[in-house]
C-alpha cells in the first residue's frame, strides 16, 4: 500500500489519496494519469493490466487500486 | 426526416402517444418499429446496412458468450474469442471504411501514381459512423466481460437503431442505454415538461443562432481569397458559434425526444468553450465520441504488448518520467488521427485531428516544465484571473483547429490562417464590409444577444445551477413567460434559410 | 397538493393561449396576396379554361382578351414561384369544387431545373387553401417536409411586417379583403385584373436588369417536377379535362444570347409532350403575327411582359387556342 501511494503522488501530487474515493468520478485522474499509474503498477508489482480492468470501480480510490493489484497478483 | 421538419414532430407525437397507451411490456417493441420506420424513411434499401451491422454484431456477441460457456482451456478460449472479435470488428469497421473512405483512397492513389481509377457512387447510409461505433463498443464490452451478450435479436436491434440518436449520436453504451430501452416506462408529466423545454432550447440554438452564423461561415470559407484578414477571423468565430449551436442544439433535441420516451441518453456537451485546456475541451465536446475513443482505442492500444515494448525502450532512452509518457503520447496521437478521419475522408480532417493530438501530447510532456514556470512567475493556479486566461488560451487554440475543420481544403486552411494574421486591419468594422457577408446589422445583433443568452445560461450551469429545476421553482407566470418567449422568439428571430438546412453532424 | 389533473389542465391552458396568440399574429402579420384571390376564384366560379403556371404566364395571359376570341370563359391562376406541385393541387382544388373543361399549363423550363426555395412564396398558395382532403394531401406531399415553423407559426414569414400591423389589420377588416377583391393588390406599377392577369405598367426604356438569368438545365431537372407533371396528366385524364401546354416567348435578345439552351429545352419538351400525348405550343418557336419580341416590350430579360405586350400576346394565344379547338371539332 505504501508503495502504491508513493506511485500515485508521484504522478498526480495534488490529491489526498488516503481519503479520496472519487478519483475518477471527480476527474482527479485523467486518462494520461491513469495510464501512467498502470504502467508503474505493472512494473512495480509485476502484473498485467488489461483494458477490461480500467473501470471506475478499480480506480476511484487508492484502496480499490490496491485490491485490484492484489487480485491480479493472485491470478497471475 | 430532419429534426426540425414538421413530419419529424408528427412522427414523434404519434410514437410518444402510442408508447404510453399500449401495454408497457410492448413498449420496447413499439420503439423498435418506429426506429425502423424512421430509418427506412431515408431510403428503404439503406435498412440493409443497418440489419447487416445488427446481425453481425449480435451473432459475434452470442458466439463470444458460447465460447465462455464451453469451459475450454484458458488459452484456447482466449484465442477463439480473439478470432470472433477480430471478425466482428473487421466486418463492421471494414464496411464503414469501404463506404466512407474508398473515394479518398482512390483520389490519393490517382494523385500519387497518376492512375485514373473511377470514383464510387455509393450511398452512404445515414448515421453509419454512429451506429457502427455504438455496436462495436458493445462487442468489445462483451469481449472484455464488461457486459453480457444480448440474447434477443430484436432487443439488440433496438439498441443499434434507437431513432432519436441514430443520425447524430450521442454514441450510447450498452450497459447504460440498453436497460433503459427495455424497461417499462410510465408517463411522467414533469419529465415531459423537461423534455419539451430541452427540445425548444435546441431549436433556439439551431434556428436562431447556428443557421444565422452559417451564412457568414459559408460565404467566407467558400470564397476565402476574396476577404480580408479580419473577415476571416470573423468567419472562424462565427464557425465556433455555428458548430457548437448546431451540434449541441441538435443534441438537445435528440436528448429531449429520447426523454419523451423516458430514456436519458449520455451527455454529449458540457459547455466546451469553458474548457481550460484542450484535454478539458475533449471532456466537454462530443463527449461520447471522446470516451468511446478512450475506452476502445486509447486504453487498448496503450496496454497492448507492442506498446509495452515501446514503453520499456523509451524509459531506457529518455529516463523514467518522460519515457513513461511517450507511449501514452503515441496512443493519443493514434486516437486523434482516428478522430480526424472520423470527421471525414480528407487531409484537412487528418490535420485537424493531429493538431489536437499534438497539443495534448506536447502539453503532457511539458507538464513538469509548465509547473515550474508557474512557480517562477508565482501564478496562483486557482485564481479566477488565471482561469480566464486559460479559457481564452484554449478558445484560441480551438479556433485555430476550426480552420482545418471548415476550410475547403488543407491548403485553404493555411492560406486563411496566413490572411488572418497578415491581412489584419480593423477597417472592416467601419467600412461596412461586415454587411456584405449576407447578414445585416439586425442579424448581428440577434446573434450577439442570442450568444449572450446562451453564455448566461452556460455560466449558471458551470456554477452548478440546474436550469430546468430552478425554473420549475419559479412562479407560474414567470415560467409561462419564459416558455412563451422561447416559443414565439424562435419564429420571430429564427433565420430563414432558402433551402432546407440539415444538421452538420447528421452526415457522419 | 397539485394533482396531475390540475397540472394537465394548466398545461392545456398554456397551449390554448399559445394557439390564440398564433392566430392573432397570423391575422396581424400575414399579407394579402394574389394567391388568396386565385384560390377563392377557382372554388367559386365555373370556368371552361384555367391557366396555371408561373409569373411568365401571369404577365402574358389576359383571360378577358382570350375569351373575346375563343368565346369561352377562362381565368389565369399563374403565380410567381408556382411550381408544378402547387399547380397540381390548384387543379385538384378546382376539380373539388368547380371542375374546368381545360387546363392550360404555362411551362417555364427554368422552373423544372430549379429547386423550389423555402422562402415565403413556397407556401403562400398552400396557406390559402380552405381545409379539405386536398389541403391535407398538399400538406402531406410538400409542407410536412418543411421546417416546423411553416406549419406552427405561419406568420414568421411576415415578421418584417411588424411595423405595418395597423395597416394590415385595417386592410383585413375591409370589405375588399373579405370579398376577395383585387383592388388592394394594385400598387400603381402593376394592376391585377379580376381574372388574374397582371398588367405591368409599360416603360420601354426602363432598366431591363441583368442578362444573367436562371437557365434551364437538363441535368438539373428535379424529380419532383417530372413527378407532378405526370400526376397532372393523370389527374386530367381521370377527370376528363383537356390539357394543353404552352411556353410564353422570351425576348428575342435572350433567345439569341442563349440559343442552344432554348433550343435544347424546346426539343426536350416537344418530345416529352409527345410521349404524354399532350399538345405543346412553344411560342419561342412559333410565328406570332404582329407581336414584337423585342426587349423593349418586356420588363426584363427573363421574359416578363409589359401590360400591352401581354395583351398583344393574349390575342395571338387566343387565336391559337381557337384554331386548335375548331380543328378538333
Amino acid at each position: 500500500m505504501e508503495q502504491l501511494l508513493e506511485i500515485l503522488s508521484e504522478i498526480q501530487p495534488d490529491v489526498d489519496y488516503k481519503t479520496c474515493t472519487t478519483l475518477i468520478d471527480d476527474e482527479w485522474l485523467d486518462s494520461f494519469a491513469i495510464l501512467s499509474i498502470v504502467s508503474e503498477l505493472e512494473e512495480a508489482f509485476d502484473i498485467g493490466i488489461t483494458p477490461a480492468d480500467i473501470v471506475p470501480e478499480n480506480f476511484n480510490s487508492a484502496q480499490a487500486l490496491y485490491q485490484m493489484v492484489k487480485r491480479l497478483q493472485e491470478e497471475g | 426526416m430532419s429534426l426540425i421538419s414538421m413530419e419529424f414532430l408528427l412522427f414523434v407525437l404519434v410514437a410518444a402517444v402510442g408508447y404510453y397507451l399500449i401495454p408497457k411490456k410492448y413498449q420496447w417493441l413499439w420503439l423498435l418499429v418506429f426506429s425502423y420506420i424512421y430509418y427506412a424513411s431515408s431510403g428503404v434499401k439503406l435498412l440493409l446496412f443497418l440489419v447487416y451491422t445488427t446481425g453481425t454484431t449480435y451473432a459475434a456477441g452470442r458466439l463470444l458468450e458460447k465460447v465462455e460457456q464451453k469451459e475450454l482451456p484458458k488459452k484456447e478460449a482466449k484465442a477463439a474469442k480473439r478470432r470472433i472479435l477480430t471478425l466482428g470488428l473487421l466486418l463492421n469497421f471494414g464496411m464503414l471504411a469501404v463506404l466512407k473512405y474508398t473515394n479518398f483512397a482512390v483520389a490519393n492513389v490517382n494523385a500519387i501514381f497518376h492512375t485514373s481509377f473511377s470514383f464510387q457512387k455509393w450511398m452512404l447510409p445515414l448515421g453509419i459512423s454512429f451506429y457502427t461505433f455504438q455496436s462495436m463498443g458493445y462487442l468489445l464490452d462483451v469481449y472484455w466481460g464488461k457486459c453480457k451478450a444480448e440474447k434477443n435479436p430484436l432487443r439488440f436491434a433496438l439498441f443499434v437503431s434507437f431513432f432519436p440518436q441514430i443520425l447524430q449520436g450521442p454514441i450510447g453504451r450498452f450497459d447504460r442505454l440498453a436497460v433503459q430501452l427495455y424497461q417499462e416506462h410510465r408517463f411522467d408529466l414533469q419529465r415531459m415538461q423537461y423534455a419539451l423545454q430541452l427540445i425548444l432550447w435546441g431549436f433556439f440554438k439551431k434556428l436562431v443562432l447556428a443557421d444565422r452564423a452559417a451564412v457568414v461561415v459559408n460565404q467566407v470559407f467558400l470564397n476565402y481569397t476574396q476577404y480580408s484578414g479580419v473577415l476571416n477571423l470573423v468567419a472562424v468565430l462565427m464557425y465556433s458559434v455555428q458548430l457548437y449551436m448546431d451540434f449541441s442544439g441538435g443534441m438537445d433535441v435528440v436528448m429531449g425526444v429520447a426523454s419523451l420516451f423516458g430514456i436519458e441518453l449520455d451527455q454529449n456537451f458540457k459547455r466546451p468553450y469553458f474548457a481550460v485546456s484542450i484535454t478539458d475541451f475533449w471532456h466537454r465536446w462530443h463527449i461520447t465520441l471522446g470516451t468511446w475513443m478512450k475506452d476502445y482505442v486509447f486504453y487498448p492500444v496503450s496496454l497492448s504488448k507492442w506498446m509495452g515494448r515501446i514503453g520499456k525502450w523509451s524509459k531506457k532512452v529518455f529516463g523514467k518520467k518522460t519515457g513513461r509518457v511517450i507511449p501514452i503520447c503515441i496512443a493519443n496521437l493514434i486516437v486523434f488521427l482516428l478522430v480526424g478521419v472520423w470527421h471525414g475522408a480528407a487531409w484537412k480532417f487528418i490535420a485537424y485531428g493531429l493538431y489536437h493530438g499534438l497539443i495534448i501530447s506536447v502539453s503532457s510532456l511539458l507538464a513538469p516544465v509548465y509547473r515550474k514556470g508557474l512557480e517562477i512567475f508565482s501564478i496562483n493556479q486557482k485564481s479566477g484571473g488565471w482561469k480566464v486566461v486559460q479559457i481564452l488560451r484554449t478558445f484560441v487554440l480551438i479556433n485555430i483547429s476550426w480552420y482545418f475543420d471548415m476550410a475547403v481544403s488543407l491548403s485553404a486552411a493555411f492560406t486563411m490562417m496566413k490572411t488572418t494574421v497578415t491581412g489584419f486591419s480593423l477597417s472592416a468594422f467601419q467600412d461596412g464590409s461586415l454587411l456584405t457577408l449576407g447578414l445585416d446589422w439586425l442579424d448581428y445583433l440577434i446573434l450577439l444577444v442570442g450568444c449572450l443568452v446562451v453564455f448566461f445560461i452556460s455560466f449558471r450551469q458551470e456554477r452548478g445551477v440546474k436550469i430546468r429545476e430552478s425554473l420549475a421553482e419559479k412562479p407560474l407566470l414567470f415560467r409561462w413567460a419564459v416558455y412563451g418567449m422561447l416559443l414565439f422568439g424562435i419564429p420571430m428571430f429564427g433565420y430563414v434559410m432558402t433551402t432546407t438546412g440539415g444538421f452538420i453532424y447528421a452526415q457522419f | 397538493m397539485h394533482s396531475f389533473k390540475w397540472k394537465a389542465v394548466r398545461a392545456a391552458g398554456f397551449v390554448v393561449i399559445c394557439c390564440l396568440l398564433t392566430g392573432l399574429l397570423n391575422f396581424a402579420l400575414q399579407q394579402y396576396n394574389i394567391a388568396r384571390v386565385n384560390v377563392h376564384r377557382i372554388g367559386t366560379t365555373q370556368y371552361d379554361d384555367i391557366f396555371i403556371g408561373t409569373s411568365h404566364g401571369l404577365s402574358a395571359i389576359n383571360p378577358e382578351i382570350i375569351d373575346q376570341i375563343t368565346g369561352r370563359k377562362s381565368t389565369n391562376i399563374c403565380m410567381p414561384d408556382e411550381h408544378l406541385i402547387d399547380s397540381y393541387f390548384l387543379v385538384k382544388e378546382a376539380c373539388r369544387k368547380k371542375k374546368p373543361k381545360r387546363i392550360i399549363y404555362e411551362l417555364d423550363p427554368s422552373y423544372w431545373s430549379t429547386v423550389q426555395n423555402h422562402g415565403s412564396n413556397s407556401v403562400y398558395i398552400y396557406k390559402e387553401f380552405p381545409m379539405s382532403l386536398v389541403k391535407l394531401e398538399y400538406f402531406w406531399a410538400k409542407v410536412k417536409e418543411m421546417d416546423i415553423r411553416v406549419t406552427l407559426a405561419p406568420w414568421f414569414y411576415y415578421r418584417n411586417q411588424a411595423g405595418n400591423i395597423e395597416e394590415t389589420v385595417r386592410m383585413k377588416l375591409s370589405s375588399a379583403y373579405q370579398n376577395y377583391e383585387v383592388g388592394p393588390l394594385n400598387n400603381g406599377l402593376q394592376d391585377y385584373t379580376e381574372e388574374g392577369y397582371m398588367y405591368q405598367i409599360t416603360d420601354p426604356n426602363g432598366d431591363k436588369g441583368s442578362q444573367n438569368i436562371v437557365l434551364w438545365n437538363q441535368q438539373q431537372i428535379q424529380d419532383v417536377e417530372k413527378e407532378y407533371f405526370r400526376k397532372l396528366t393523370e389527374l386530367c385524364r381521370e377527370e376528363e379535362i383537356e390539357l394543353v401546354v404552352i411556353t410564353t416567348p422570351v425576348p428575342q435578345e435572350t433567345l439569341d444570347l442563349y440559343r442552344d439552351v432554348f433550343e435544347e429545352a424546346h426539343r426536350y419538351y416537344t418530345e416529352l409532350m409527345e410521349a404524354y400525348d399532350v399538345p405543346y405550343y412553344d411560342f419561342n418557336y412559333l410565328p406570332l403575327d404582329d407581336f414584337d419580341r423585342g426587349i423593349r416590350n418586356y420588363l426584363d430579360y427573363e421574359g416578363h411582359m409589359y401590360g400591352e405586350s401581354g395583351n398583344q400576346f393574349s390575342r395571338v394565344l387566343g387565336t391559337y387556342l381557337k384554331e386548335m379547338y375548331e380543328k378538333k371539332r
